[in-house]
């Protein structure tokens, strides 16, 4: 009996200690954060927009400028080239949504009482400001998409329909901005939003817009072009006014190249900035794309070199024998900014000793002979870049201003001192005289739509001062002068084969040779030309690069990126933007 | 055997009575037996004690004679007159036997037979001697153990036997190849690196590993020291696991430590040393100019221009021919060097002296009441590369006590403390980037040169050899205590077993990085700092796992009617709990701590929690040990999931047939000596979750998830936090369920020399937990997952063991030789991909592993045939067509286009399948042969069938047809196409066509498409015992040495450029640079003795 009494209180015993505790299943996160007590206070809400700063701009500011008519890049851009194919998945397309979610998921939660109504709108306006910024994006990619005021779920029929109208999301995108505008914090703030970014947004997408609409009239938008190019210049006009912003002034050969090069951002005209840091290890590659001949070896193109004014405001296209000037000689006596994007002669890296030998255009980092040195920063840095990326700057404001007001026919000449004669002043370049301006024929022939010789300058303007700033590609959409991107590309010229000098010093520097001679001469760098490498008239001429390739730019397509397949296999009321290969529906 | 002469006592007598009330109840169970087998009948009428009351008995009790055990089922007759009778569950017997007998002969099934003089006695109580060739295995079971014979599931057993004597860091080494269907793989050869186990295939598409347990409770396999291991045993289908229940899905693992035997104490006392080199490292083109030249031809095939830099190399190269006293680094007038040394980076980088060592001791023993068993080792191992090689050193500890408190209870204590220390110099370059494998590939142009004339690293020796000596080091320490504390007890004779045990497993990562900012000369006396990070890194994670186990076990035997049950309860509770800190900017070389950092810090921590909860009962009956019936049932919770899908009830059958048993079997028992046939059906679940451990702890709550921002929003500030909005979550999640259908058969021939096991099998995995039906990307969130996908999986298993042994030149040689091999393949039968678009990862109908690609025709051999051929616009760099030289694929369907249609399975284009990835028939092979003192043993393991496409960023594969700068690797020199060189394997010359999907080299295609099948010489011991007369002089009880042999040699078509266990991607990397850049796989030779006093 013993032992059954035994077995029974092992038995209690066992119950006991598996029937006691009814919760043992319930277990909750301990190191995430439920979203019922999160958005209770002004930091949390701080904590969540700081996950939208990724959708800004970074590394690619400096490069994106490669797919446009102002860089050859040994590899061709497949915008550059009109080889963008239909991408089967959204991914690939563009077509991601993932940032708007995350967005709308904020809008919908972060208004609770607990927190002050100032810093609520602040935060909001912070979203908003997002919000209007990826739609942007969206547009100039899509044209027309679908609008979404607030975050989806599976089974949301919404999911499925039809992509609203351009008009719609502009003006959506406009709400958005007027709120941001109202509601955020103006304190100057390079790395976060402040009320002066939404403003200079403001202006930057009506000017897209109202350009847009203007030049693409198959859109049938153009009556309401005016009113946008108003609202583009109101918002400048606004910033210019009463923001804290200035441009930086300083010497007129090196305030510009040092704006660029500089560790910190300049708190006087850089707006919003992607910043870097050395202490943190944080660093972009520019310095080694613009230096190395391992990163695409992107040269500038001669059209851009040729947009750059003489010192005495007039036309390079009016020296005579422009075209067929050695490369010293074309870059003497130009706009100061010239040589503080390119390498001239005598140039030296910042940082590099004044008794180190200057350095040259290196064609094999810069295949066109024209090598970009905006950007790059102090040779002690070696190929890591820490200098911040400017998002919005002071510059692109007032040529915004200008542009919408030339636009407008209203660009006047107390309109003109306030906006691109600032620029012209602070590299000591001769102001445009708004009433004296002629067309200058080369920049005539390029934008063949346009023949207000004050528009065309402002697009000169700003063509100089923004480059290699990542705005070519999208000022051509909506110029609607795609077809520049189907030209050839030049580089420099040069009267033959043979060898050459570079910097005007009377030793030869580069030799233009089919082949690579046997006994190379000490100190010369030799272009090949071959399949992929040519002189533009055969035994003289420009540089070409890749003129066995055809480029092609369709008009009626290529202003406009397609949809991806598997997107339109999904959503059947999603239809391709015109001329991309339709799928076969279902 | 021994005979003892007995009164009769009372207690026999009463359970001669309980056998007559049970007679009723056996005779139903006579009469259903009657039905199939006649045969049967004669049992029953023999066993009447009622009939011949003229005759006299004999009654006695047969016990195992080495355990003292009652033997139930053993055949007792009396000899040449055809009576005969069997014992009960208490090995009684009594029999009726006419005055003729004589002789009483006694057979049980596993031991030897016995004859006996009856001499007029009454009682004979007799011992029997297992027979020594077939000695009953004891098979472990879950929650148990039970004899081969009666097992009806799919289960595997391995003993010390296949993995001692083998130079092995952990057990799944030792296991790879000797289980069938137990798929083990590596990925590497990295010291510490501790094997994948997989069971039967491919589990689900959430992953899944077959539960691993150790002396019955979860533990960590890899850490295990071998030499403590008794046996492994492998349950494979739903019957065998299903007692375990939720984490069961995938079958289970047993491993046993041993213990200690009866008898006066055991040491033993091991050790091995030897040493290892890598095997099949990439071999790279030597010669430095023909080397620039190829490379320049490439970079020209892709460019139209010379590469950038390499004519000076060219120059200097022909230079030095002329004037070999030239520096292999020459200096150019600004300063810059210009690279012509010849170096052979993969020979300077690798190792090939590789020592290790290994210690182990254990002392063991048992008596009357207590037994006990202490082990202790120490291993230690050296790495692969040549300069500041990583090293490992491990140590091993288990103590196990059982100790008999009184007849019905004992307690038990079995500790396990092992600790492993992996010091690796740091091998990612760049932070969270490639590995110096990747590195390697880059820079093992022969014309680089190490070091500059300076002794300073070159940018190429800095990426390499300085990331080895300069960078700092990795330290990642490994320890873990598991101690589990438990009761046993019987009553009522053994019958009733009630046992209980609790454990405490704990694991703890302690992880530290150094890392060192490096610097090398870029040009002649300049030196520049790498773009490389400098911080201190400590981690630590630790991961606390509590288990209870309570269960009860009760056995019934009448007459041949033998009943077993268990019911118990589960349940676990697992603890994740991890932090980490960094610092940049260490102050100092000499020493490493966090203290001694003065950069921007980033911290992170995680904590996590799941609990699982589980009753479970198991049925057992057999009749006569011929009809064997299991039932398997658990009703299993888990925190996983929310209360209303907590839930659920896993149940399992299982049937065996031994009709070796059968007494129509015994005229050809002779040949055939035992036959089984089993089969079962059954269902588990499973709630584990690949990914985020963290994450999935909690797959059904909404949480948000901070984060540390990859960018600056201060001047001069630090990386913020950030939170972003949650992941959707699924609406009802639930348990993925596999059943499995399993049917096999064991046998065993020619005096047992012969043993055969096989089972197939159809494993359904349903409700795999998957990406819920695919939105609109508009929806902007990944969809939430769904319980939405299902699997079938089909496959079998067989193995065949042969062991015989005769006497050769007087002494007794005897041999065996075993294969195991298996096969199984994996359809997706439901899948959300209504469309079937080839870029998703599954769709339905879809054998897991399929390889699309495009058909290779050859090469165009003119640009004309280019020319008229179809567009290939879609696999190509540049805009133009192909030309000569260039891949020619087929248009399948005829579009005059190569391309993929709408990448649909509808509409694939021009793609079909060419491949699969799945390893097909795994086999091993073993052979041993013992002679006098000397043993040979010979192991080969292989995959028969599996195909493998390098990735684009394979450099090891692709070389320069990666990138221009990638080295020229033995089997693409002279292997390329050109006018003259027509059927090569590679191309023409054309740098970067490998680097993308899109372009015609790394487009999945057939030509490229590699037969990754192998078989490998795994190991071959030699072994030698001093004779015992020597031995027993010195004191001891035995002395043995072997030599051995481990990866000796392969044979395989697959490229140089890969080993067929390496062929992925860096298994730390969490990064996929491409496969093929791994640690190496080693050859080792190891020397091992063994004393055993």
């Amino acid at each position: 009996m013993k032992k059954i009494q035994k077995f029974i209180l092992l038995l209690a015993g066992s119950v006991i200690l598996t029937s006691c505790d009814s919760d043992f299943l319930e277990r909750y996160p301990q190191s995430e954060i439920s979203p019922q007590v999160f958005f209770n206070t002004e930091s949390d809400l701080e904590l969540y927009t700081n996950s939208f700063y990724t959708y800004l701009p970074g590394n690619n500011i400096p490069t994106d400028d490669f797919s446009s008519d102002n860089v050859n890049v040994s590899g061709l851009d497949e915008l550059v080239a009109g080889l963008r194919r239909v991408p089967s998945d959204a991914a690939s397309a563009g077509w991601t949504w993932s940032q708007l979610y995350n967005i709308n998921y904020f809008l919908e939660h972060y208004d609770k009482p607990s927190i002050s109504e100032e810093a609520r709108s602040h935060y909001g306006g912070i979203a908003r400001f997002f919000r209007a910024y990826f739609y942007f994006e969206k547009v100039k990619r899509f044209g027309d998409v679908p609008w979404y005021g607030r975050s989806l779920n599976v089974g949301d029929p919404e999911l499925f329909k039809a992509r609203d109208s351009r008009t719609l999301i502009i003006d959506s995108i406009k709400a958005d901005l007027n709120f941001a505008i109202n509601n955020i914090r103006s304190a100057k703030t390079p790395g976060r939003i402040n009320k002066w970014a939404a403003l200079a947004l403001k202006s930057r997408v009506c000017l897209f817009e109202g350009t847009f609409r203007k030049y693409h009239t198959n859109l049938g938008l153009h009556s309401s072009a005016d009113a946008l190019l108003e609202e583009a210049a109101e918002a400048a006009d606004l910033f210019i006014r009463t923001s804290p912003y200035k441009l930086a002034q300083g010497n007129p050969n090196t305030v510009y190249l040092n704006l660029f090069a500089s560790e910190t951002p300049h708190s006087d005209e850089y707006i919003l900035t992607r910043l870097y840091g050395l202490d943190v290890n944080m660093s972009h590659p520019t310095n080694d794309i613009f230096t190395s001949a391992t990163r695409g070896n992107p040269g500038l193109t001669k059209s851009l070199i040729d947009s750059y004014l003489l010192t005495n405001g007039k036309p390079f296209s009016s020296l005579p024998n422009y075209d067929e000037l050695p490369f010293w000689e074309e870059v003497k006596n130009r706009d100061p900014r010239l040589a503080q994007t390119i390498r001239t002669p005598g140039y030296r890296r910042i940082g590099a000793p004044a008794t180190s030998a200057p350095l040259k255009p290196d064609y094999a980092n810069a295949l066109t002979g024209y090598q970009n040195i905006k950007f790059v920063s102090s040779v002690e840095r070696g190929t890591a870049s820490y200098t911040p990326l400017p998002i919005f700057r002071y510059a692109e404001v007032l040529l915004n201003y200008a542009e919408a007001m030339a636009e407008l026919g209203k660009l006047t000449q107390p309109e003109a001192n306030r906006s691109i004669n600032l620029l012209r002043d602070r590299v000591d370049m001769p102001r445009i005289s708004v009433d004296a301006v002629t067309a200058d024929p080369q920049l005539a022939d390029l934008y063949n739509n346009v023949s207000d010789p004050l528009i065309l300058e402002v697009r000169r303007e700003r063509r100089v001062e923004l480059a290699m700033e990542g705005f070519r590609y999208y000022d051509l959409m909506r110029w609607k002068q795609g077809r520049l991107l189907a030209e050839t590309f030049y580089g420099a010229y040069f009267p033959g084969k043979g060898i050459f000098d570079l910097d005007g010093d009377g030793t030869d520097d580069i030799g233009i040779v089919d082949t690579r001679p046997s006994s190379p001469v000490s100190g010369v760098q030799y272009f090949i030309l071959g399949s992929d490498r040519a002189l533009s008239e055969g035994n003289k001429g420009n540089i070409i690069i890749h003129p066995n390739i055809e480029k092609v730019f369709a008009e009626g397509k290529d202003y406009l990126y397609p949809l991806p397949l598997n997107e339109l296999i999904l959503n059947k009321q999603l239809n391709q933007n015109p001329e991309w290969d339709d799928v076969e529906r279902d | 055997m021994t005979i003892k002469n007995e009164k009769t006592n009372p207690k026999h007598m009463k359970i001669a009575t309980h056998d007559f009330r049970m007679k009723l109840f056996n005779k139903y169970f006579v009469v259903v037996a009657l039905l199939f087998f006649s045969q049967s009948l004669s049992w029953a009428s023999d066993s009447d004690p009622l009939a011949n009351r003229q005759n006299r008995i004999i009654t006695g009790r047969i016990t195992d004679a080495a355990t003292g055990e009652p033997l139930a089922g053993a055949k007792v007759e009396a000899k040449g007159l055809s009576i005969a009778t069997a014992t009960n569950a208490d090995g009684l017997y009594d029999l009726e036997i006419s005055s003729g007998a004589e002789i009483l002969m006694v057979s049980s099934i596993g031991y030897q037979t016995s004859e006996i003089q009856i001499n007029g006695r009454s009682k004979i109580d007799i011992t029997l001697a297992s027979d020594e060739r077939r000695v009953e295995e004891v098979i472990v079971v879950g929650y148990g153990t039970q004899s081969k014979e009666k097992v009806t599931g799919a289960v595997n057993q391995v003993g010390a036997e296949v993995f001692q004597n083998r130079p092995i860091v952990n057990l799944a080494q030792g296991l790879q190849g000797a289980i069938p269907n137990l798929n083990i793989s590596f990925g590497d050869g990295q010291l510490n690196r501790g094997g994948n186990f997989n069971l039967r295939g491919f589990t689900s598409i959430n992953g899944g590993s077959p539960l691993i347990l150790i002396d019955g409770t979860p533990g960590e396999i890899n850490q295990l020291n071998p030499e403590d291991v008794e046996s492994v045993t492998v349950l494979k289908d739903a019957s065998s696991a299903a007692i375990y229940g939720a984490r069961a899905a995938f079958g289970v693992v047993l491993v046993t430590t041993k213990k200690g035997k009866e008898g006066r104490p055991q040491i033993r006392y091991t050790n091995n040393f030897g040493t290892g080199s890598p095997i099949r490292i990439p071999r790279v083109l030597l010669n430095s100019l023909e080397h620039a030249r190829i490379q320049n031809d490439a970079y020209r095939g892709y460019a139209g221009t010379d590469a950038p830099g390499l004519n000076a190399v060219i120059d200097y190269l022909e230079q030095r021919e002329a004037d070999p006293s030239l520096p292999e680094l020459g200096i150019d007038a600004s300063g810059n060097f210009i690279r012509g040394a010849s170096t052979d980076w993969y020979g300077e980088f690798y190792n090939d002296n590789m020592p290790f060592s290994k210690n182990y001791i254990s002392i063991s023993g048992a008596n009357d009441n207590t037994n006990y068993f202490l082990s202790v080792g120490h291993e230690k191992r050296d790495g692969i590369y040549r300069v500041e090689t990583d090293n490992l050193k491990k140590y091993s500890l288990r103590f196990k006590l059982d100790k008999q408190l009184a007849g019905w209870i004992n307690v038990f204590n079995n500790t396990e403390l092992n600790q492993g220390v992996y010091d690796t110099p740091n091998r990612y370059v760049t932070d969270g980037g490639y590995s110096v494998y990747r590195y390697l590939s880059l820079y093992a142009n022969p014309y680089e040169a190490i070091r500059t004339a300076n002794g300073n690293y070159t940018l190429a020796g800095m990426s390499t050899f300085g990331q080895m000596t300069d960078a700092g080091r990795t330290i990642e320490k490994r320890q873990l205590l598991k101690s589990t504390l438990g009761f046993r007890t019987n009553f009522l004779d053994n019958r009733l077993k009630v046992n209980g045990d609790y454990t405490y497993f704990v694991t703890q990562d302690r992880n530290d990085i150094q890392n060192f900012r490096q610097t090398y000369e870029d040009r002649n006396n300049s030196i520049t700092t790498f773009n490389g990070p400098d911080y201190y890194r400590s981690s630590f994670g630790e991961n606390k796992h509590h288990i209870i186990n309570l269960f009860a076990e009760f056995e019934q035997r009448f007459n041949h009617h033998n009943f077993k049950g268990l019911i118990g309860y589960n349940q676990e509770l697992y603890q994740i709990d991890n932090f980490f800190a960094r610092r940049d900017g260490n102050i100092t070389r000499d020493l490493g701590s966090l203290n001694l950092t003065n950069g921007i810090p980033t911290l992170g921590a995680g904590k996590a929690e799941w609990a699982l909860q589980g009753y479970f009962t198991r049925l057992n009956y057999d009749y006569q040990s011929k009809y064997l019936v299991e039932f398997n049932g658990r009703y299993d919770g888990t925190s996983r999931f929310d209360r209303k899908t907590r839930f659920g009830f896993f149940p399992s059958v299982s049937a065996g047939w031994v009709v070796s048993n059968e007494d129509f079997f015994s005229p050809i028992s002779s040949v055939v000596n035992t036959l089984k046939f089993r089969g079962s059906y059954g269902s588990l679940g499973n709630q584990a979750l690949e990914g985020n451990q963290l994450k999935n702890s909690y797959a059904y709550i909404s949480s948000l998830d901070p984060y540390t921002l990859s960018r600056l929003l201060e001047v001069g500030g630090q990386r913020p936090l950030a939170v972003s909005a949650p992941a959707l979550i699924p609406f009802n999640l639930t348990w993925e369920t596999s059943t499995t259908l399993n049917g096999g058969f064991d046998f065993s021939m020619m005096n047992n020399r012969l043993d055969v096991g096989f089972d197939y099998y159809i494993r359904d995995t349903k409700d795999m937990l998957t990406k819920g039906q695919q939105q609109p990307a508009v929806l902007g969130a990944t969809e939430p997952r769904e319980n939405a996908a299902d699997l079938r999986t089909k496959g079998w298993e067989l193995s065949l063991k042969w062991n015989d042994r005769f006497q050769l030149l007087d002494k007794p040689f005897s041999y065996n030789f075993s294969v195991v091999l298996s096969d199984n393949r994996s359809h997706i039968t439901r899948f959300n991909n209504p469309n079937k678009l080839l870029s998703d990862t599954y769709y339905e109908g879809m054998e897991v592993g399929e390889i699309w690609g495009y058909k290779t025709l050859g090469f165009f051999q003119t640009d004309d045939e280019s020319a008229s051929h179809a567009d290939q616009s879609r696999l190509r760099l540049f805009t133009g067509m192909p030309l000569a030289g260039d891949i020619k694929f087929e248009d399948t369907d005829g579009s005059g286009r190569i391309d993929f249609g709408s990448n649909t399975v509808g509409d694939p284009g021009d793609l079909q399948i060419i491949g699969n990835t799945t390893p097909r028939y795994a086999y091993g092979i073993n052979a041993g042969f013992n002679w006098y003192n000397f043993s040979l043993d010979v192991f080969l393991q292989g995959i028969g069938k599996r195909q493998f496409y390098p990735g684009p960023e394979s450099a090891v594969f692709w070389g320069f047809y990666n990138r221009w700068n990638q080295p020229v690797y033995e089997h693409i020199a002279g292997n390329y196409w050109s006018p003259e060189n027509p059927d090569a394997y590679f191309p023409r010359l054309r740098a970067y066509e490998a680097l993308s999907n899109d372009r015609s080299l790394g487009a999945t295609q057939t030509r490229y498409l590699q037969d990754a099948s192998y078989l490998r010489l795994k190991n071959v011991t030699v072994g030698y015992s001093l004779p015992q007369s020597v031995v027993s002089k010195a004191k001891m009880q035995g002395v043995s040495v072997f030599f051995s042999g481990e990866n000796l040699y392969e044979w395989t078509k697959l490229s140089r450029a890969f080993d067929p266990e390496g062929i992925n991607d860096d298994e730390e990397g969490g990064r996929t640079n491409g496969q093929g850049f791994v640690y190496p796989m080693m050859r080792t030779f190891t020397f091992g003795l063994e004393i055993n006093f």
